[in-house]
């Protein structure tokens, strides 16, 4: 072997490493290069996907409030409705009918027959008699007229008096210190929480007695009802009564 | 015998006329007086100085139980009856508390309203618990 043999072997090795080293080059940058975008692109990407969810989240946000409001509003609806049909079937239907019941009196005193009229006058008496206790027990049942003329108590107790009578399940009423002057919203809710809680007793726990207990406290007024039924487990049973209960009460604000 | 003096209150016109029907056919009543709410009763108990006031409760301006109050402390000679559409007992008690010497339901006043009316002339109380 000679000297250029050695030289000519040793320029190739050095050509193709030169190569090798442009073409890593080249690969490296291109790698380099493409990895950057990737990233980049990655992080816009992420950084779309957090604030679509953002978004999202405050539209789930905005929504749950709105079902809320909305809830309040068919509640209070429900009840304007419900005492406003009850005055009117009180105050306008039952006085029209007590009207018309002294009319017929004065017509039977008036009247010197004893015959068909007479009979026919007894039986306009007894129809509108029995119509004005209708109307009387409709009004109550919609929405008591205690509840705004004389207060949360009276109206408890008349609707314990009520249910004992209806279903036959003894209740009693506790009532401690609770004021004459509650907000109209506190009264409700607690009035349709007993009706719905006493309700229960009778209906699903097959309760022979139970008892309510409202006791006014310096921030708040504490509610319970207990009874001798069969009981439940609140964890499992969910039913949607005391969903309605947690909702009405949520809707003060209080809670 | 001097005829008992009687003031009719409610606001509505086809109960008064029913009412004024019922009492005029008795002898010893006489009414004297139609007002229409809780105000106008007032003063007209003051004026005309009636035996008995037969009071509604649901009245504008100022209501039956209101105008009670009032009318026993400036003339406790003039007795009250009150003519309600509540049966229940609550509203009884707060007739009574606010003076009132009789309570009865509007749907039983043709078979009750006059003995009330004797009744509560000679301070005795009449209530009609249903």
């Amino acid at each position: 072997m000679n000297n250029d043999e050695l030289n000519e072997a040793e320029r190739k090795a050095a050509e193709v490493f030169a190569e090798f080293r442009r073409r890593l080059l080249i690969v490296a940058t291109i790698a380099f290069s493409s990895g950057l975008i990737l990233a980049a692109s990655t992080i816009m990407y992420v950084g779309r996907l957090e604030n679509s969810i953002e978004n999202k989240y405050e539209e789930s946000l905005q929504a749950q409030r709105e079902l809320k409001e909305l809830s309040k509003r068919l509640v209070d609806t429900e009840e304007r409705e419900r005492r406003a049909i009850s005055r009117e079937l009180h105050d306008e239907v039952g006085q029209s009918l007590s009207a018309l019941l002294l009319d017929v009196e004065n017509l039977t005193e008036m009247s010197t027959e004893d015959g068909v009229f007479r009979h026919g006058l007894q039986r306009i008496k007894a129809l509108a008699e029995n119509c004005v206790n209708e109307v009387r027990n409709m009004a109550l049942l919609l929405r008591p007229s205690m509840l705004d003329d004389l207060g949360l108590v009276p109206a408890l107790e008349w609707q314990a008096r009520e249910v004992s009578k209806r279903t036959g399940m003894l209740v009693d009423t506790v009532e401690e210190n609770v004021s004459d002057n509650l907000p109209e919203e506190h009264k409700t809710c607690v009035y349709r929480i007993v009706q719905e809680a006493l309700n229960n007793s009778s209906k699903h726990a097959y309760a022979k007695n139970a008892r309510v207990t409202v006791r006014q406290e310096r921030n708040h007024l504490r509610v319970s009802i207990e009874d001798d039924g069969k009981g439940f487990d609140p964890s499992r049973v969910r039913g949607l009564g005391l969903v309605g209960m947690n909702e009405r009460v949520s809707q003060l604000g209080v809670c | 015998m001097k005829k008992l003096r009687i003031l009719l209150a409610d606001d509505h016109t086809v109960m008064r006329t029913g009412l004024r029907a019922l009492l005029e056919r008795q002898p010893n009543l006489e009414v004297v007086g139609e007002s229409e709410n809780g105000r106008e009763t007032v003063a007209l108990v003051a004026s005309l100085g009636p035996d008995v006031v037969v009071m509604d409760v649901a009245m504008p301006v100022l209501n039956g139980i209101e105008a009670t109050k009032t009318i026993v402390t400036q003339r406790p000679a003039t007795a009250v009856v009150i003519l309600s559409m509540h049966a229940d007992e609550s509203y009884v008690m707060r007739a009574l508390k606010a003076g009132a010497r009789g309570y009865l339901l509007k749907d039983s006043a043709a078979a009750d309203l006059i003995s009330a009316i004797q009744a509560v002339s000679q301070t005795n109380r009449f209530l009609v618990p249903k």
